[in-house]
């Protein structure tokens, strides 16, 4: 059933694409740095991510674009029969495409946009199994533009990573610097 | 802000595909629950006893156990002490769901083993804390099947023979993934 979703959409995708008649593409790279807050997980605190990724603007409304974040899942101390002891944390590194909406043709100084990705993410924690896990991100950004080639970005997402019937959810939060190759040019 | 309606055409297959794959699981939460063992282990190669754990005494564990997805984790925390005080040992700990072991061949044969590697020094005390007991943890597929369960016990013996070994100040460090 799900990989029927997933082909209805990839092919629903490629034919808007196909059949749009804009024919521009633009590129662009950056970096992230920000916060993840852990969500109903107790056995993680809040940490910091960093990332960096590749934008690919299709269509004056849509653009993919390809990331690694690596998110640290932050350590705790917990009262332990009475004694206080630490946890170390975990490592996720996430790896995927965002598709950002967006109306980049209507740009003047900043704009908002909405995102919604898939992704394959690597957990590592001493004392566990290591777990390779598909999950998916939504959420919204903003972007200023002080100059035409220089994007500054501000973005919310939330992370939902499905585990066995359950799932752990994140949300980050990041600033990013972006150069666009030639300029935004919408 | 302005909202480009051709954002529908994009959106709409997502949203769908988006609602049928998380079904079931974004109600989920990871809780972390510590379980005091009342029981302390004294045991030598001819008289031993077991520490149980019974974790519907719990109440986060009551509170989420009929809908449990998955245990992430397993840890044990406990102060081990070599009772012998001219040689050196290795600590262990042994799982089980009987209770009714009576000598240490028999554990080592039906139990299985999840905690080795404990070097105490004669008449030396060691503090296993949570970081550290994960070098020390074995099988942990089997803790995970008995921890699922509910109930086990635990049986603390040495590598070596003879030995006079004390457990105690034992507590389960269990993290698991449940409905919210």
């Amino acid at each position: 059933m799900k990989r029927r979703f997933v082909l209805l959409a990839a092919i629903l995708m490629l034919l808007f694409l196909v059949n749009s008649g804009w024919t521009e593409v633009k590129f662009s790279v950056g970096g992230f740095g920000g916060v993840n807050f852990p969500i109903v997980q107790e056995d993680s605190e809040i940490a910091g991510i960093a990332g960096g990724k590749l934008r690919v603007t299709f269509q004056p409304f849509l653009a993919v674009e390809p990331n690694f974040t690596y998110i640290r899942q932050g350590g705790l101390t917990l009262d332990v029969g009475g004694v206080d002891m630490d946890r170390d944390g975990g490592d996720l590194y996430s790896l995927g495409a965002d598709m950002v909406l967006g109306s980049f043709d209507s740009v003047e100084e900043f704009y908002w946009y909405f995102i919604f990705g898939l992704y394959s993410n690597a957990m590592r924690r001493d004392g566990r199994d290591d777990l390779d896990k598909f999950g998916f991100n939504l959420g919204f950004g903003l972007e200023i533009l002080p100059t035409d080639v220089l994007g500054v970005d501000f973005r919310t997402k939330v992370q939902i990573i499905t585990i066995d019937g359950g799932s752990r959810k994140n949300i980050m939060i990041t600033g990013g610097l972006n150069y666009y190759f030639g300029g935004f040019g919408f | 802000m302005k909202i480009d309606k051709r954002y529908i055409l994009i959106v709409i297959p997502f949203l769908a595909l988006l609602g049928i794959w998380i079904q079931g699981c974004l109600l989920s939460g990871t809780y972390v629950i510590t379980y005091e063992v009342e029981e302390e282990i004294i045991s030598t190669e001819k008289i031993l006893n077991s520490a149980s754990v019974d974790l519907s005494e719990n109440d986060t564990w009551a509170d989420h156990n009929e809908d449990i997805k998955y245990v992430d984790e397993v840890a044990f925390t406990f102060k081990v002490e070599n009772l012998i005080s001219t040689d050196s040992t290795t600590g262990q700990l042994y799982i089980t769901d009987i209770d009714t072991f009576t000598n240490v061949d028999d554990i080592r044969d039906n139990a299985t083993l999840i905690v080795d590697g404990i070097e105490l020094g004669p008449g030396e005390m060691k503090h296993i804390l949570w970081n550290e007991c994960f070098q020390y943890i074995l099988n942990l597929d089997v803790v995970k099947a008995q921890v699922e369960s509910g109930t086990f016990h635990l049986y603390g013996i040495c590598k070596e023979t003879p030995f006079h070994v004390y457990f105690y100040d034992i507590v389960a460090v269990i993290t698991v993934t449940a409905g919210i």
